[in-house]
């Protein structure tokens, strides 16, 4: 690798961590400019940084303010790479189906775990908030996803959780279709309960879960 | 332990003081037949005499079957005027937009302040506001109806809770880094509204208690230094108002992660702080159990909407164990509002672990029934 582009795609990185969302299209634009390839910019660059802002956030060194921050670096420096992609780039990369879950809006946890998953290179289909179960289920199909993250912040609206699950039950796709889940008042128990595949704590432990869920996948 | 058992062992633990001669004795550190502990609003327990959330915000006479209900089932303390504006009253008040399920509580779906040009056109007066009106005019029909005997209450939330109340949560989060001059503007229009709320009410129904929520302060959101930058300078105007009006300083419940800031929260000179079931009871005891009466913190939801008799009980206890000797006092709390949809048995062993746990309770001491018990 050439020391210009080294150098670049530490600049990229540190744009981002250090959430300067200003400065980074203009190193985006450097860095295609000078003929650079634009995937090794969003793996080696941008997504490097927004790596080590999750794992500052799992350190509480950052916090939800500064993890919004570095996302928008992370996206504008996407905006400029993301065109410069050869056509067929991400196909192959897992997709993930996420949403709030019916009946709740909070969806700042989501958010978040949405921003982790894209840097950790999964294609996320985000269904927003309040989203009916079956939704869930439909659009993994429709896409092939082979992961469905569910979030709540309320306790009233847990139980559209297990309708996911037990939907895909139904379906006979727990096997092929992982469930995640996460929000307030929601614990590892209770995902034994219903039989979801996961529960994380926080945004980059989930996108950890999913890295591991879809490494595995592949291993079969 | 079964409902028929727990009925049954019950009848051996009966009050034999009421809650308000309790609360006094307690406070004046004599010892009471039983820890005092707080068991949610009626708006939580809807549910369990088969009315719908909907149908409880919309009648009276709902409420008031509540009230009364809830008084002999729960230990609570009858029918009360509440003109507090919770967490989102404030910002629905100035144009943001709620929506209200039937059969869930209320949420916001549409944040009024787009950008900052429209701060300075926002108006916050209680005297003509529909929406305050609405809430004056409700409390006094409940004043009413009493006779003018029920209690009057009021409050709301803090700066940070009330700022993304008023303008979207994730672009208020954003201006705390990059727009720090009209963060801290939005933060003391917050505080302005709050005491003229907290004012208006005073004028008309004389001193009443505030009470004070503000989960947005929590670590679960920002950091510690953002604590001290944004949120606890305005906390401190709000508490210097509320002091000027009413005489008194209110305590305050927070939601998440808090240990950072107990100290800060002492600090500000909070009387009292409920802690949610995610920090330890015991370390806030060590922490600032000298300085504020502390209350918490059993789980929610865990324990106490999808736990058994069992674990209700045995997380009571351990509530009494860490907290119940804290030096300025301390009081049985969930660690959240009771959610909706907990099953009538559990708040039944809550009310039996406090009695039974918690009987000959004094401020700075371990329950008696601990030490007799031979759990302390």
């Amino acid at each position: 690798m050439s020391a210009d582009k080294e150098k670049l795609l530490a600049e990229l990185d540190r744009c981002v961590v250090e959430m300067d969302d200003e400065t980074v299209a203009g190193v985006a634009q450097e860095y295609v400019d000078n003929g650079f390839d634009a995937y090794d910019g969003i793996v080696n660059g941008l997504s490097k940084g927004m790596e080590k802002a999750g794992e500052l956030y799992e350190q509480e060194e950052y916090f939800v303010p500064e993890l919004l921050i570095c996302s928008d670096a992370m996206y504008n420096g996407l905006d400029v790479l993301r065109p410069h992609l050869p056509k067929d780039a991400g196909h192959g990369s897992a997709a993930v189906v996420i949403g709030v879950v019916q009946g709740d809006t909070h969806d700042i946890g989501k958010n978040l775990v949405k921003i982790m998953l894209e840097a950790a290179g999964f294609q996320v289909y985000d269904l927003g908030r309040d989203v009916e179960p079956r939704a869930f289920v439909d659009k993994a199909k429709e896409v092939g996803a082979s992961i469905i993250c569910l979030s709540t912040l309320m306790t009233t609206t847990m139980h559209n959780m297990k309708t996911v699950v037990d939907l895909l039950r139904e379906e006979g796709l727990q096997d092929k279709i992982k469930v995640m889940i996460g929000g307030g008042p929601v614990s590892q128990a209770y995902a034994a309960q219903i039989g979801a595949d996961a529960y994380t704590t926080d945004a980059a432990a989930a996108a950890g879960w999913a890295k591991a869920a879809a490494a595995e996948e592949q291993n079969q | 332990m079964d409902y028929q058992t727990l009925k049954r062992e019950m009848q051996n633990y009966p009050d034999t003081m009421t809650n308000a001669e309790r609360m006094k004795a307690y406070a004046m550190g004599q010892e009471v037949d039983r820890i005092p502990f707080t068991l949610g609003g009626a708006h939580s327990l809807v549910r369990l005499y088969g009315y719908t959330p909907g149908q409880f915000r919309r009648s009276l006479d709902v409420q008031f079957e509540l009230a009364e209900k809830i008084k002999s089932d729960f230990c609570g303390s009858g029918m009360a005027a509440s003109t507090n504006l919770s967490l989102r009253g404030l910002g629905e008040a100035l144009g943001s937009k709620a929506v209200y399920p039937e059969d869930d509580h209320d949420y916001l779906v549409d944040f009024v302040l787009k950008d900052y040009g429209m701060l300075d056109d926002l108006a916050f007066d209680p005297a003509t506001n529909p929406y305050l009106q609405k809430r004056m005019q409700t409390a006094r029909e409940i004043r009413e109806r009493t006779g003018g005997k029920c209690m009057v209450v009021t409050g709301g939330a803090g700066p940070m809770t009330t700022a993304i109340a008023i303008r979207q949560p994730e672009l208020f989060l954003r201006d705390m880094i990059r727009d720090k001059k009209n963060a801290h503007r939005l933060l003391d229009f917050t505080v302005q509204c709050m005491l003229k709320w907290v004012q208006y009410n005073c004028d008309e129904f004389g001193i009443i208690p505030v009470a004070l929520a503000d989960p947005a302060t929590s670590a679960n959101l920002i950091s510690e230094r953002m604590f001290r930058e944004f949120s606890k300078p305005h906390l401190q105007d709000l508490l210097a108002g509320i002091k000027k009006i009413t005489g008194t300083v209110p305590g305050i419940h927070i939601c998440g992660r808090t240990k950072h800031i107990w100290k800060d929260l002492a600090e500000l000179g909070f009387p009292s702080f409920s802690v949610d079931n995610c920090e330890d009871l015991a370390e806030l005891k060590q922490t600032v159990g000298d300085k504020m009466k502390i209350s918490g913190n059993v789980p929610p939801t865990t324990v106490l909407r999808n736990g058994t008799i069992d674990d209700v009980i045995e997380s009571v206890k351990q509530c009494l164990i860490k907290g119940s000797d804290s030096p300025c006092g301390y009081s049985l709390a969930v660690g959240c509002d009771v959610p909706l949809g907990t099953p009538r048995e559990n708040l039944e062993a809550y009310i039996y672990a406090a009695r039974r746990y918690g009987r000959g309770a004094q401020k700075g001491k371990l329950c008696r029934g601990l030490i007799e018990e031979h759990l302390a």
